[in-house]
């Protein structure tokens, strides 16, 4: 891996590479600080400097020459198609994560992707889908804190043939209280700059400790689980109807309509392998420990 | 002229035995910009040549390929609906476009990506069909008066109808071209030609029909980001319908019958340059006769052989910005008299600088 | 329609079912769906059969069922 000043060069002319699972993507941007979030968020072996096959040719730039100087704007765009308005150009990592998100929802009807996270552990995996205000990310790093393997904080996605998940390695994106939360829970963690006043409020990244070795094996789904977040409640794990569970990862899902029958098989499938849950928690130990206790019944 | 991979493989499917991961890459993203990904995918397959994609570009072909494969269901369940609402007050589906390709079960339906559904009413229906269809659920989208009346009085169909629910749209129209037009279609010609698909009261425009509208409507859009989307479908409409040893002859009559030379003759003049579509030799001595002047000649090659291009940097040369704009202009030219076209773009820049919308 | 115009899976006293035409996809009781795979078995004079009944006898435990396929248009009359 070349030095961090030939990265930063790259980044404005070029372009540099980002491999995430089975998407590479190629960014381009005037803007050097984007090249020390990368660089420090991502791992050695998902950054290079060439790459012949190329997913996403991805650019965040100003949008004029005006927003350049004048309350600075930036722009994310898709191979020259701008999918967003412009956000102010303090907010360009978290930008360029959402606009990612954007590229890979809308580009993958290969196989089903729901909006969740997934991670797992002893190749059993565990599908959080996430409505607003679930918890999901909080729940989500603290596993991976405590030694579950990440898959996903966002995007699981499905393969529609054999129900595996497929690994998307990514920075996870924690909110508001779930940052300090956090912070406290994992002080190993890496975090990126914290960035305020977007629209989902306070946001930061955080980096993924993971074996490199393992970081793009898929898994196989083991249980579905609908969390929530409620203050002061106490940990509780429930069975839910599994038709109901189908309905909700369905509208949960980016692409489930699109895929018609084949969601519908595909979705099928996974919900006949898997417990499914509701899971309401406050304490984020307690909330691990139900986890684990899951996944060594699993094991034995 | 600049050598573009899309249309060198849309000329030559066999090439992707040979493409490198570099061209690979190029590749999907001309086709992306033109919207035609699942277009060269459907030849592709047809050609038995999906083994030679590499797996880390397949999961681009499959992608568009399950987005098109869900439109043309949803064009099916429409057409259905559409049935059950007109028949209730006695009236005809009559398609165009798109939605006449997957009727009739024509190749150029495959991989293609429809959006709006384009229904054909004598002028007279259209009121009752309109009626019809709200009943069913689906309302006018513009509500100002301004853009309504613009419509009723200048255009050859009434504002875009959306389900309430599917949000499907539907384009009502009762002619081809508006009445304001320099070209002047008469639309009952084109109602005594439909043909019935297989026995299902469902109508389409005839064969060569479908292919004048394919090129009118091509040759009297301002907007080319996917010409080239249009013109491969007025090659496959092309390659089919002259299986028939009696297509060629009806078209060249029709034509004339139809007053729409110009335009097909910039359609067959720009497949078979851009596509390699195969033409009579006859068929293109009498279409001769509709060509422009020398010099108008020249300045539409200059603007179409480039607007018809791919819209990415990869394809563009000198001028395509420019080229794409003439075409902007010339087309609210075609359509509209001086008289009026002044009074609505003025009326356009001003809506758009206070926030409001217009047609267009 | 026909029953190959439907897919379905059932968990317990749930069923959810895809309508190939339409595109949408129901929850539905396990009776309802019992009743509609039942419905659409049946040729096109069983069925309006079905429908005359069903007129004529709006206690049984099946109109209230025919009702929700039809408004879910899992099913229309012939």
């Amino acid at each position: 891996m070349n030095g961090s000043l030939a990265f930063e060069q790259a980044l404005l002319k070029e372009g540099v590479y980002i491999k995430t699972g089975p998407y590479v993507s190629c960014l381009k941007s005037p803007i050097t600080s984007l090249a020390e979030s990368l660089l420090s968020l991502y791992h050695e072996s998902q950054i290079s400097l060439k790459e012949e096959f190329v997913d996403f040719h991805v650019s965040i730039e100003y949008p004029g020459i005006l927003r350049h100087y004048f309350r600075p704007q930036i722009l994310f765009k898709f191979d020259g198609f701008s999918p967003f308005k412009p956000l102010p150009a303090a907010q360009v990592y978290p930008f360029f994560e959402w606009g990612l998100n954007w590229c890979i929802a809308t580009n993958s009807n290969s196989h089903l992707i729901l909006h969740a996270a997934v991670v797992e552990k002893n190749n059993c995996a565990i599908i959080f889908p996430a409505a607003p205000g679930s918890g999901k990310s909080t729940l989500c790093a603290g596993l991976v804190a405590r030694g579950w393997r990440l898959l996903s904080d966002e995007m699981a996605m499905i393969d529609l043939k054999s129900q595996a998940l497929t690994a998307i390695v990514r920075p996870i994106s924690l909110k508001n209280e779930s940052i300090d939360v956090i912070k406290k829970f994992a002080p190993n963690f890496y975090f990126g700059s914290i960035v305020h006043d977007t629209n989902k409020g306070t946001v930061s990244h955080v980096k993924v400790p993971s074996a490199q070795k393992d970081m793009n094996k898929s898994a196989n789904p083991a249980w579905m689980v609908f969390p929530k977040y409620k203050k002061n409640a106490k940990t509780s794990l429930k069975e839910t109807s599994k038709a109901q569970a189908f309905l909700r990862a369905a509208e949960n899902s980016f692409n489930y309509n699109v895929l018609a029958e084949a969601g519908f098989n595909a979705l099928g499938d996974v919900i006949d392998v898997c417990e499914c849950y509701d899971f309401c928690y406050s304490d984020l130990d307690e909330a691990i420990k139900t986890f684990d206790e899951l996944a060594a019944e699993k094991k034995n | 002229m600049k050598n573009c991979l899309l249309i060198s493989l849309l000329r030559d499917i066999t090439l992707v035995k040979r493409l490198s991961l570099n061209e690979w890459d190029l590749l999907i993203r001309q086709a992306r910009s033109t919207g035609l990904t699942a277009r060269l995918y459907y030849f592709i397959k047809k050609n038995e040549l999906v083994e030679f994609i590499p797996a880390i570009v397949l999961k681009h072909f499959i992608s568009e390929w399950m987005y098109f494969t869900k439109l043309y269901q949803s064009v099916g369940w429409e057409l259905s609906e559409l049935k059950v609402a007109l028949e209730k007050k006695g009236l005809p589906v009559l398609l165009m476009k798109g939605t006449a390709y997957v009727a009739l079960e024509l190749e150029a339906s495959k991989g293609r990506i429809f959006s709006d559904i384009d229904l054909l009413f004598p002028h007279d229906s259209i009121d009752l069909a309109e009626s019809a269809l709200m009943n069913a659920g689906w309302m006018g989208t513009h509500h100002n008066e301004y853009d309504r009346n613009y419509y009723r009085q200048w255009m050859h169909e009434i504002p875009p109808l959306r389900h309430v629910q599917r949000q499907s749209v539907l384009d009502v129209h009762h002619n081809i071209l508006p009445p304001t037009a320099k070209i002047k279609v008469n639309a009952e010609k084109l109602l005594e030609n439909i043909i019935e698909v297989n026995g299902e009261n469902i109508f389409c425009l005839s064969p060569e029909d479908l292919v004048l509208h394919s090129v009118t409507h091509l040759f009297h859009e301002g907007d080319f980001v996917h010409g080239l989307r249009d013109i491969s479908d007025l090659d496959l409409l092309l390659k089919e319908f002259s299986v028939q040893k009696t297509f060629w002859t009806k078209l060249t009559e029709r034509v004339t019958e139809l007053n729409l030379g110009r335009p097909l003759y910039y359609g067959l003049r720009y497949s078979s340059f851009f596509l390699k579509t195969s033409i009579p030799d006859s068929v293109i001595c009498s279409v001769n006769r509709f060509a422009p002047n020398a010099l108008m000649l020249r300045v539409m090659d200059f603007v179409f052989l480039r607007a018809l291009m791919p819209d990415h940097p990869s394809c563009d040369v000198r001028w395509t910005g420019l080229a794409r704009w003439l075409l902007y202009i010339r087309s609210h030219w075609l359509r509209m008299p001086m008289y009026l076209l002044v009074p609505h773009l003025l009326r356009k820049s001003w809506m758009g600088f206070v926030g409001g919308t217009a047609k267009d | 329609m026909s029953k190959k115009d439907i897919l379905i899976r059932h968990w317990e006293n749930e069923a959810v079912v895809y309508n190939r035409s339409s595109g949408d996809t129901h929850l539905l009781d396990i009776d309802t769906a019992d009743f509609l795979i039942y419905y659409l078995s049946k040729t096109s004079e069983e069925r309006t059969e079905i429908l005359d009944m069903d007129r004529l006898n709006k206690q049984h435990q099946s109109h209230f069922q025919l009702q929700v396929l039809l408004k879910l248009k899992l099913i229309r009359k012939p």
